[in-house]
């Protein structure tokens, strides 16, 4: 399925794994599997604002009054344990920390206390057009986007003409990406992100972006993708959604997992908690 | 699935592949044994060579960005400098001249490493700032982006000064064995540079301000380093240029393209000592902010 050059990069693409445990990898390497153990993860408030202000830093070293940061725990000893198979979906309020979850396991936010172990290839489709870069040419794309992803270029190069076909751009190849359209672009990054063969899938949101024509099919894509996938994690406002695709639902409100269990029970008591605010 | 199945023998238990693995332990936990310095940097090197079709990639786009955004391209890249020279020489040969022997080659061999300096240092402090669409989204080392920007620098000195040694033999430069210091210099710069960037990129991230005081630093670093002038022009200044280790660094680049001479051994110690101890100090700053850039974008 993938090289074992392929295999590094990925582990290796994390945003640091500790010393010790990246030589000896602990538990089965065999399954993919999202594990967070007492995961402390907070924000550095600067009287309000998360970078310090050069002006403060001065006077305050001057008048020797060195004003706290204070922290804002998203997360305090959170555990939450996500096995091979499951179609996890996680629900809350705005601000619950729900897309600071899904940075957490993406490897794009180191945790302050406790441990994330993220085994399996990790796809996070989450505004992966950010990754594009508008002087390129399409192929160049799909290899930037593709190594960021953690897929070395040979592989990138050999799913290209794939990936192009699907998202109806296959004479567009060579072009600049800045004389695409931004249904274009959008096809694109679709393209190529469900084009990674990811086992841990990452998902926040609307994903399937472009006009009329392409949604149908991407919709469908990523119900294949998803079908594909080890683990799916799905972050949603939308019940409805979060009901048809998921069967475990994790409910967070304020950094702590309200509810954990089948997703028809925590979405009918997230409902209930709703409507009766 | 199958794109890729020509691969390798691996130790996979017998139904499955071994999957990849990342373990992120928290920042503030005390984790035993603590990792050595040394560790750290085998790891580091170990993900920023993963990384490398990061870096050639986004290297790539970014010398596309230089080369392609005018009708000229490359040749705007060779020009502006040439013209600069021109300026530069034309104002300064009638006031300096009788102090400077060819002046003219003095001014380009200074100019070389000096534009590289800033060009790196400019756009290398801000690399995280001016990448933060990806550093916010996709888990790549932070090195990466510092990197970057130092590479494109450097591959734009290395075309320049190819491109120009023609007009560097016109004005002088002898083809003698010095000119093999030319690549050590280089080197020397680059990892000077690559250090002072770390530091520098820090500030940037954490303190805006710096984006304008950069600027201002640069040009007084300009002043006091040897590109324009000679240390013993500056009189009671010269301490200034000569606790500057760029100057060292540039007459590096003189011994190779100027002077044909071979550095003294202050020269060589210093530039080579300058280099450890930035690479030294950025790593270590870079190490303590690692995982704390990314909340100041």
């Amino acid at each position: 399925m993938s090289s074992t050059s392929d295999q590094s990069t990925i582990a290796g693409a994390g945003e640091h794994a500790g010393g010790a445990a990246a030589r000896g990898p602990d538990g089965d390497r065999t399954h993919a599997a999202i594990e967070l153990q007492g995961v402390g993860m907070r924000f550095r408030m600067h009287s309000g604002r998360l970078s310090p202000t050069l002006k403060a830093t001065v006077v305050e070293t001057i008048t020797r009054r060195r004003s706290r940061p204070r922290d804002f725990w998203v997360f305090q000893d959170l555990d939450i344990s996500i096995a091979s198979g499951e179609r996890v979906g996680v629900i809350g309020a705005n601000g619950a920390g729900k897309t600071t979850l899904i940075k957490l396991i993406a490897g794009v936010y180191a945790p302050a206390h406790g441990t994330v172990r993220v085994t399996g290839r990790v796809a996070p489709l989450v505004e992966l057009a950010t990754g594009l870069n508008m002087e390129l040419s399409g192929v160049e794309n799909i290899l930037l986007l593709g190594s960021l992803l953690g897929h070395p270029p040979e592989v990138m190069l050999a799913r290209a003409p794939a990936i192009l076909e699907f998202a109806g751009l296959r004479e567009f190849a060579e072009a600049p990406m800045k004389s695409y359209s931004t249904g274009m672009i959008s096809r694109l990054s679709f393209s190529i992100a469900t084009n990674v063969d990811p086992q841990i899938l990452l998902l926040d949101e609307v994903f399937a972006g472009g006009d009329a024509e392409f949604v149908p099919r991407a919709t469908e894509r990523m119900h294949e993708l998803m079908d594909a996938s080890h683990i799916v994690v799905f972050v949603s406002h939308s019940l409805r959604l979060v009901r048809e695709l998921t069967d475990r639902t994790l409910w967070i409100e304020h950094g702590r997992v309200v509810q954990d269990g089948p997703t028809g029970e925590v979405c009918d008591a997230y409902a209930a908690s709703i409507a009766k605010r | 699935m199958s794109a890729d199945a020509e691969v390798a023998p691996r130790t996979a238990s017998a139904q499955g592949e071994l999957l990849p693995q990342r373990t992120a332990t928290g920042s503030l936990d005390a984790i035993h044994p603590r990792p050595s310095w040394v560790d750290d940097l085998r790891q580091d090197g170990q993900r920023l060579w993963e990384a490398r079709h990061v870096v050639r990639l986004l290297t790539s786009s970014q010398l596309k960005t230089l080369y392609q955004r005018s009708a000229l391209g490359f040749l705007w890249s060779l020009l502006t400098p040439l013209l600069m020279f021109a300026v530069l020489a034309f104002v300064f040969t009638n006031i300096l001249s009788r102090s400077i022997p060819n002046f003219p080659l003095y001014l380009f061999s200074g100019q070389i490493p000096w534009l590289f300096f800033s060009a790196a240092v400019m756009g290398g402090s801000k690399s995280l700032l001016s990448q933060q669409r990806i550093v916010r989204k996709f888990p790549v080392h932070r090195m990466v982006f510092p990197l970057v920007s130092v590479t494109v620098a450097a591959v734009n000195m290395v075309l320049v000064t190819t491109a120009l040694f023609v007009l560097f033999a016109a004005l002088g430069t002898a083809l003698a064995p010095q000119l093999l210091l030319l690549p050590v210099a280089m080197l020397l710069l680059i990892g000077f540079v690559f250090g002072v960037v770390l530091i520098s990129m820090t500030l940037v991230t954490y303190y805006r301000d710096f984006e304008y005081i950069i600027p201002v630093g640069l040009q007084a670093l300009f002043f006091a380093s040897p590109v324009l002038l000679q240390p013993r022009q500056l009189g009671a200044y010269r301490i200034v240029m000569d606790l500057n280790p760029l100057t060292y660094h540039i007459e590096l680049f003189r011994c190779a393209l100027y002077s044909s001479s071979w550095p003294d051994g202050l020269t060589w110690s210093i530039a080579l000592g300058s280099t450890l101890a930035a690479l030294a100090l950025g790593y270590l700053v870079f190490k303590r902010h690692e995982h704390d850039y990314v909340f100041h974008l």
